[in-house]
């Protein structure tokens, strides 16, 4: 059998050639990542931020079930995005250990996520907070969290990141979060362990772990407020 | 032989090296100078995301250059020369990168099926190995699809009405009813799944297209879930697809001609005297076969290029 002529002729195959090669060059310029909006490489500061007080803290975890309940629904201590950790052979006041989000004035969780799905919600007062649909679950925010345990929380039920948004979504409460609302933890927490504040703290434990044991009542009962 | 064994080395040698690549991407590296405990690993997507535009490029410009392989005859042996050496690089090389995204597709979680990889890094690797995958996929989709349309071979793949009939005689003879229908080299079963093949695969790239499209711009939200449904979609229809190309291709008796060949590269002649007639006369040069083809209306463009 005797080969048949191409379909394509010299021409055809120099300008799809020619056409590849340019898009060659222009594809090995192309810059990962610098077409991002600017926005991402100067995070703005968060308009709030929780404290606690460990030591006022009993542990009853009102807070968490508070949290994924308004959030989620669900009474489920995996999906809440505050962590309280007790350690019962650990002596007061170390015994808890109370992890909020800081919502970082740097936060390497933000820096991290490739696809700006974790930002800083502009109609949030700049909360750190997850872009659910934008997510594609590659956990680099909750590895990049630095501290112990992970302000980012996997939510294993939806496999997406998700941390504090300071209430600012909350589909099973009925009370207006964010920034500027209430927040499901302070609002339910017996011990009032837990405030806010609008003022950037101290980045560091002593900044976001404070004492709120400096009232009339507190004093009333006996207790120490140093 | 010796070309395909080269071949299939330098496949294998590409995938080592990817996965090594992807391997010691994902490994945590300290990401932030001051914040002890904080970790991150490279994500080939983000870091690498211009090799898929690349990879695009490269597909049709080593396409442009492959050449039909119309060549055929019976040799002295009695075989027939039915998978050449490129057709043996674009199928192998198009099975593992479509394997190797859905193990890794389906290990992150596709619609209701759940993640089996729970940390970080085990995420990180089965990213950067999808992204291998990805970068592989494109050129074999890329390369086929450019050196088809410029060798006219998409004509021969296309299906056209009158292989309903001939693919629903094909099954009836498989199952030992009726005449086998003559067949060309390609069977009419074959060039009607090569449409649906396309229409999975045009929908994973470019929803997948959209995905990798996070990483560069700042993609709505909406148009991110419905490009990930559609993708999860589209992965679990072609895992439905490959398995009945398997099954078709690969483990039924009837087929085992047609595995060995797309190894070897050869059939024999006697098989394609019993299983594919057309093709068969049209090798022999058979004039009466031509004619006979011509009432049948195949057109012309395809006897050109087949023979």
């Amino acid at each position: 059998m005797a080969n048949v002529p191409r379909k394509a002729s010299r021409r055809d195959f120099l300008k799809v050639g020619s056409a590849s090669l340019i898009g060659l060059s222009v594809g090995a310029l192309f810059p990962g990542g610098k077409w991002l909006d600017n926005k991402i490489y100067a995070i703005p500061a968060s308009g709030g931020y929780l404290l606690v007080d460990t030591k006022k803290c009993a542990g009853c975890l009102s807070c968490m079930l508070a949290c994924s309940l308004a959030h989620e629904g669900k009474e489920n201590l995996s999906l809440s995005r505050i962590q309280i950790m007790q350690d019962s052979f650990a002596g007061f006041p170390n015994d808890i250990t109370m992890s909020q989000c800081r919502q970082c004035a740097y936060p390497p969780c933000v820096e991290a996520c490739p696809t700006k799905a974790l930002h800083a919600d502009e109609d949030n007062e700049n909360a750190r907070s997850v872009d659910i649909g934008k997510c594609i679950g590659c956990q680099r925010c909750v590895e990049a969290c630095p501290y112990d345990s992970g302000r980012v929380v996997w939510n294993h039920i939806d496999k997406h990141s998700q941390k504090c948004d300071l209430c600012a979504n909350t589909p099973f409460w009925e009370e207006q979060g964010g920034v500027n609302g209430k927040k499901a933890c302070i609002a339910i927490c017996p011990m009032r362990a837990i405030t806010f504040t609008n003022e950037i703290p101290e980045q560091n434990d002593r900044g976001y772990n404070v004492n709120l044991r400096k009232t009339a009542a507190w004093k009333r009962l006996g207790l120490p407020s140093n | 032989m010796i070309a395909r064994l080269f071949i299939a080395i330098g496949i294998f040698i590409g995938l080592g090296f990817g996965a090594y690549w992807a391997y010691d991407a994902s490994r945590l590296y300290a990401f932030k100078a001051g914040y002890t405990g904080s970790y991150t690993y490279n994500l080939l997507f983000e870091s690498v995301v211009w090799a898929i535009p690349v990879s695009i490029l490269l597909g049709v410009l080593v396409g442009s250059f492959a050449k039909d392989g119309h060549d055929t005859h019976i040799d002295e042996q009695g075989k027939v020369l039915r998978h050449d050496e490129t057709m043996f690089f674009q199928h192998w090389s198009h099975a593992i990168a479509t394997l190797l995204l859905i193990v890794t597709g389906i290990g992150l979680g596709v619609l209701i099926f759940p993640r089996f990889l729970s940390n970080p890094q085990d995420v990180g690797f089965a990213l950067n190995l999808h992204f291998i995958g990805v970068v592989l996929f494109l050129f074999t989709v890329f390369f086929h699809v450019t050196k088809n349309i410029l060798t006219g071979e998409i004509k021969e793949n296309m299906p056209a009405a009158h292989d309903i009939p001939e693919a629903i005689g094909h099954y009836k003879a498989m199952l030992g009813f009726g005449k086998q229908p003559e067949e060309g080299k390609y069977l009419a079963s074959e060039r009607l799944s090569y449409p649906v093949w396309g229409i999975f695969v045009a929908g994973i790239i470019l929803s997948g297209l959209i995905k990798v499209s996070a990483y560069i711009w700042n993609m709505p939200e909406v148009l991110m879930t419905v490009a990930t449904l559609v993708h999860g979609v589209c992965t679990v229809a072609i895992v439905l697809v490959l398995i009945v190309h398997v099954f078709l291709g690969a483990i039924i008796p009837p087929s085992w001609p047609l595995i060995k060949s797309m190894i070897t590269g050869y059939v024999t002649e006697d098989y394609i005297k019993a299983h594919h007639v057309k093709w068969y006369k049209q090798i022999k040069g058979n004039k009466k076969s031509k004619t006979a083809e011509s009432i049948e209306a195949i057109p012309n463009k395809e006897e050109t290029t087949s023979i």
